[in-house]
């Protein structure tokens, strides 16, 4: 919440009478600017001296001797730690921070920089899981979101490099980052945002996998149902939404890639479909798994969700109006569960997923059959007159004074 | 004073994760110095591909004549290897000293003669009438916008290979052919 909104509303309740302008003025002071930290700053100026670090060998500077080049990258990374633990110890957490965050950049530009002296391609990921691993044991020593972030992120890039360059996917990589970061989130840290972005990047590995074995797109979804339903096992009702937010994510397009590339004309069904024998006992395990944590913590309602992980594709017939009925379903839940929960940002998810959604049913289902300029003018019409009656509808419910954060 | 002590302790550990990377790096780039001040120098011919991905920043690409084998190449009984699969390529010394690919197996051959080396590649798909293979030498580094010049003559070189007795491998120079 901005101190601009506090002081603007306020003032409306001193005038009503609900808080005396004392209580104002104190209540005010709380929201005090100078009190927040500019937490981002240093992390923004770490990134840009990283990132110079790093073109700074890139560029090659052949003037200065190999080795000098060398001993150059250790004294900058070794002074970048050094910096950043003297001033973490005399408070200066946030700044330190950043500093050993360029000290662990600073490595991976020394790893790099090696390749270039001795003109390797590497032979293998090994020196980038190296990197990453140290990234993690950098954030268990000083517990901090920035360091997390920054070795899921070294693991991503290693998991990119390794089946780009390297032909290989490296379930080394995946099992460490799963393991090491995953256990810092169980047992250190139970941070809704960190688990928001571990699943992120455990979807995206899922990805690279299923792209580089080319297998069937479908399978996408079993490893996005797995962490799913892990999701409705944990107690707190704010780390489970994090947690499967990124598996959903993932479902919906999905969903949506169905929706836009499936064509029953073509037959190309056998390019999508999972093999059922194997694909559809998988699932229903899943489900199942799913189903006894939803009972267990009592969050039946949310079954709804599984809408985007039914194996609608195969169905005999109408594969794409399904799936678009389930989208349409599913952005509807959403919808209401923002209504009834009384959580704003839901309610957002919700009004862009069914935009989004009616974009996508307009655009599949008109485009080969409408004039250029009509589907353009027509589609707009819809949007705007969507984006009316929900915004009114939107409004009227904020206007009501229920907004909570949650 | 607790908290100095485990403030202290926390300065110790990240003492001790430093040395690690510093160590890493000594080692990663010793053992690469070895390689060339102690490796048995072979000489690779280069042979022309597709120019659009060769020059890419600021190394040049470069591939060999034992980046793409003969299916005939492939000594092993079976099927040809995999995408990803870890092969051995035999390479023959000719009358001119450049080194060009015999036979490929998918174990290490236990000796060869002396005017052959093994080199250790990975197989990076295979298109019938070829296998494309990696063995980790196919770029060399140039000067930030030097690349283009070499470019025009990546694809018919003589590229100097050092390997190590312990198999590692790294490019040591380039010269024209001929």
């Amino acid at each position: 919440m901005s101190k601009k909104w506090v002081e603007r509303e306020g003032l409306r309740w001193v005038e009503q009478q609900i808080v005396t302008r004392e209580q104002y003025e104190r209540i005010l002071s709380l929201y005090d600017g100078k009190k927040q930290s500019p937490g981002l700053l240093p992390i923004f100026g770490s990134i840009l001296v990283g990132l110079g670090v790093l073109s700074f060998i890139a560029a090659n500077w052949q003037d200065i001797a190999e080795g000098l080049r060398l001993a150059i990258i250790i004294a900058a990374m070794a002074g970048f730690y050094a910096a950043g633990e003297r001033l973490a110890a005399r408070g200066q957490e946030k700044l330190g921070i950043a500093l050993i965050g360029i000290g662990l950049i600073s490595f991976g530009g020394g790893i790099v920089l090696v390749g270039q002296m001795f003109h390797l391609l590497a032979t293998g990921a090994g020196a980038m899981i190296v990197w990453g691993v140290t990234g993690m044991v950098l954030t268990y020593l000083y517990r901090s979101r920035y360091l997390f972030t920054l070795s899921l992120i070294i693991f991503n890039i290693a998991q990119l490099y390794s089946t780009i360059s390297f032909h290989t996917f490296s379930y080394t990589a995946l099992a460490l980052m799963t393991a090491g970061l995953g256990f810092y989130i169980w047992k250190v840290r139970q941070s809704a945002l960190l688990m928001w972005l571990l699943n992120v990047s455990l979807m995206i590995q899922s990805l690279i996998l299923i792209v580089f074995m080319d297998w069937k797109p479908l399978w996408i979804l079993i490893p996005a149902l797995l962490l799913y339903a892990a999701g409705d096992w944990l107690g707190q009702r704010d780390h489970a939404g994090a947690f499967q937010a990124a598996p959903l994510i993932a479902a919906f397009l999905m969903g949506v890639f169905l929706v836009l590339f499936y064509d029953e004309a073509y037959g190309n069904l056998d390019s999508f479909r999972a093999d059922a024998s194997l694909y559809l006992p998988v699932l229903l395990a899943l489900l199942a798994v799913s189903a006894a944590g939803k009972y267990r913590r009592k969050r039946e309602v949310s079954a709804a969700e599984w809408l985007l992980f039914l194996p609608l594709i195969y169905s005999p017939a109408l594969v794409e109006l399904l799936y678009l009925v389930a989208l349409f379903l599913f952005s509807l839940y959403v919808l209401w569960r923002g209504y009834s929960e009384e959580w704003g940002f839901k309610i957002n998810v919700g009004t862009v997923l069914f935009i989004f959604t009616t974009m996508i049913a307009y655009g599949k289902l008109t485009w080969d059959f409408m004039d250029k300029s009509l589907f353009f003018v027509i589609g707009g019409v819809i949007l705007l007159a969507l984006s009316w009656f929900l915004n009114r509808r939107r409004r009227r419910f904020f206007s009501e004074g229920k907004e909570g954060e949650r | 004073m607790t908290e100095r002590s485990v403030l202290k302790k926390r300065s110790g550990k990240l003492g001790i994760v430093v040395a690690a990377q510093i160590l890493f790096l000594l080692v990663l780039a010793g053992s690469y110095w070895a390689a060339g001040v102690w490796g048995r120098e072979i000489r690779l011919h280069t042979i022309p591909v597709d120019p659009r991905d060769m020059l890419y920043g600021d190394y040049v690409t470069l591939t060999y004549e034992m980046s793409r084998l003969k299916p005939e190449m492939w000594k092993e009984a079976g099927k040809a290897p995999k995408k990803g699969d870890v092969v051995y390529v035999v390479l023959m010394q000719d009358k001119d000293g450049v080194f060009h690919p015999e036979a490929a197996y998918g174990a290490k051959p236990a000796s060869v003669s002396g005017d052959m080396v093994v080199m250790k590649g990975r197989v990076e798909y295979d298109m019938g009438e070829a296998i494309a293979v990696r063995y980790g030498l196919e770029r060399y580094y140039v000067p930030e916008g030097t690349g283009k010049e070499l470019e025009k003559r990546a694809g018919d070189m003589v590229v100097r290979v050092k390997i190590a007795p312990w198999g590692q491998a790294r490019i040591v120079g380039l010269e024209s052919s001929g």
